[in-house]
């Protein structure tokens, strides 16, 4: 029986420290950003699957992770690696740049309704190209709570294919950049 | 009969009763020996006695044909667990989107710890030790959806800790109800989240498990020196399974390794890299196959024997097929067999203490 009871208690205590861990991130967002529908789509899941999930089009594009810029991350463009760092992103989910020390980050982009940062990945292919290095936003899908799913059960499916964006959501960063949906409105 | 043994050293010796008395009514029926009805009575009660007192305990298998439905009643509880853990999976994600975020987590905290307590009362009172395991595949699944649908709630990015998580949990299971599927499953687990972990500290992705073969070999060669090397108090069954899953994790990552150089950490070229895994497949098959000769493990020889003709065979492939046509090829690959079926029977004679057949002549 003891193994048992030690079994349950091991899986509990994980999802404490998820769940703790979860709670501290969201008592007070670092930053709240504004998307439309472009920028995070709905996910369709077919019908065994009634959850709802956004996910986030982040444009990925980085020209501006120079060889200069991976140095500073202590990363060699000739050698193959991968490092995780906090990008900024924008309101139209663009990557703008990338840092490791959040205070810095906060100082080079201190509006937080225009800029968010997220946990990220550089990754340097090793290999001699034009775009040495690709930077990858982790977080891949953002799930719709309950609460706020009723924008996004009424929306129209008549306005596809999308000439305008449906809905604009309100997306929170907590202080690690981790995002969580805060608000959701249908546009007219 | 003691606890650590278990279900394998019952089932044993009730096999090694059957066998006795198979063996004495041949004897009798050849005149060699006789017993008297009063003494045959006695024998023939302590032994029922003794079958009864086993499989009233350990649910072993009494004759020849409980044990061939044994193995369709496993298959079945196999095939159940699956199903059933299908089904409560698709069953979740039918019904999550309508709930609120307290209501998901909450069935999620719940689900794993209502399938031990499912596994307790089974193991109690229950009729039968494969609605236990039934019971710990869905229990496992629970732990499973567990940690995932709260990661996909919260948006957390996936983390290789969450395999340390679920194999702490099988394996406790497994240790707790004696369940070699469990165990394999927490060892599959415990081998998925030492290579990832491996991968993440050297910098790579470590999503993608078959990057680099080091670190899989290394944790599959851990895992099956353990029951050697920590002498764990365990179920009779317990050391094979380590040794099972270990050695397949090892075979694996040699294999590709052989197949793709460019997934190494060495630091040589593509083609060594190779070279070194395609020699070391045999090295390692061979020595696994001495390994389990000397130790009297069919299961381990089997492994070696067949992982060997794979190599080779591979190794083969890769050699003519491109040069030679195709009658060649397949002739020599059968002459090749041959080669190694008179080699294992040797091998086989070897360990029966038998002079081979030139050693007669």
């Amino acid at each position: 029986m003891r193994p048992a009871v030690l079994a349950c208690g091991w899986l509990l205590a994980a999802d404490a420290f998820l769940l703790v861990d979860a709670a501290l991130e969201r008592r007070a967002p670092a930053a709240e950003l504004r998307f439309d529908e472009r920028a995070f789509p709905l996910s369709d899941y077919g019908r065994d699957n009634t959850a709802l999930r956004l996910r986030p089009q982040w444009r990925e594009t980085a020209l501006w992770l120079t060889a200069g810029k991976l140095a500073e991350f202590g990363l060699d463009p000739r050698s193959r690696a991968r490092k995780q760092v906090l990008a900024v992103v924008n309101r139209q989910g663009e990557v703008v740049g990338a840092g490791l020390d959040p205070a810095r980050l906060g100082e080079l982009y201190p509006d937080r309704t225009a800029y968010a940062f997220t946990p990220a990945v550089i990754t340097v292919s090793g290999t001699a190209s034009a775009t040495p290095a690709a930077i990858h936003v982790l977080t891949r899908s953002v799930h719709v709570p309950a609460h706020l799913r009723g924008v996004f059960d009424r929306l129209d499916p008549a306005r596809i294919p999308l000439t305008a964006p449906r809905y604009e959501v309100s997306v929170c960063f907590g202080p690690s950049g981790r995002m969580w949906l805060c608000g959701a409105r249908a546009l007219p | 009969m003691d606890e650590a043994s278990g279900r394998a050293g019952a089932q044993r010796r009730a096999d090694r009763i059957r066998a006795f008395r198979e063996e004495l009514a041949e004897l009798e029926r050849e005149g060699v020996i006789g017993f008297g009805p009063e003494q045959k009575a006695r024998l023939d009660a302590h032994l029922e006695s003794v079958l009864r007192a086993l499989a009233e305990r350990f649910d072993v298998d009494i004759t020849a044909s409980e044990r061939q439905i044994s193995w369709g009643m496993r298959i079945a509880s196999t095939i159940a667990g699956a199903a059933l853990c299908a089904a409560a999976v698709l069953f979740f994600y039918r019904v999550w989107g309508v709930l609120p975020v307290w209501a998901q987590v909450a069935i999620l905290l719940a689900a794993p710890a209502a399938g031990v307590a499912g596994m307790e009362f089974c193991s109690r009172r229950g009729p039968s030790r494969y609605y236990t395991g039934l019971l710990g595949i869905l229990a496992c699944a629970a732990a499973l959806l567990n940690l995932s649908a709260l990661a996909a709630i919260f948006n957390l990015p996936d983390s290789p800790d969450s395999f340390l998580v679920w194999s702490v949990f099988a394996l406790l299971l497994a240790y707790a109800y004696r369940l070699p599927l469990l165990l394999a499953g927490g060892l599959v687990s415990a081998i998925a989240f030492l290579t990832m972990t491996t991968l993440r500290w050297t910098g790579l992705d470590w999503a993608a498990l078959d990057q680099r073969m080091e670190p899989l070999i290394g944790a599959g060669a851990l895992v099956a020196a353990l029951p050697a090397a920590a002498r764990l108090r365990q179920p009779d069954e317990f050391p094979w399974v380590y040794r099972i899953v270990g050695l397949l994790t090892v075979f694996s990552g040699v294999a590709i390794g052989g197949l793709n150089g460019n997934q190494s950490y060495l630091p040589f070229g593509s083609g060594r890299v190779e070279a070194m895994y395609q020699g070391a497949g045999f090295l390692v098959a061979a020595f696994v196959m001495r390994y389990g000769v000397r130790s009297g493990q069919p299961g381990v020889v089997n492994l070696g024997a067949g992982f060997f003709a794979l190599f080779l065979y591979l190794r083969l492939f890769e050699w003519w097929w491109d040069w030679m046509p195709g009658y060649v090829f397949f002739f020599l690959v059968g002459c090749i067999s041959l080669g190694l079926l008179f080699a294992f029977q040797r091998v086989r004679r070897r360990t029966r203490g038998e002079p081979s057949s030139q050693e007669r002549l």
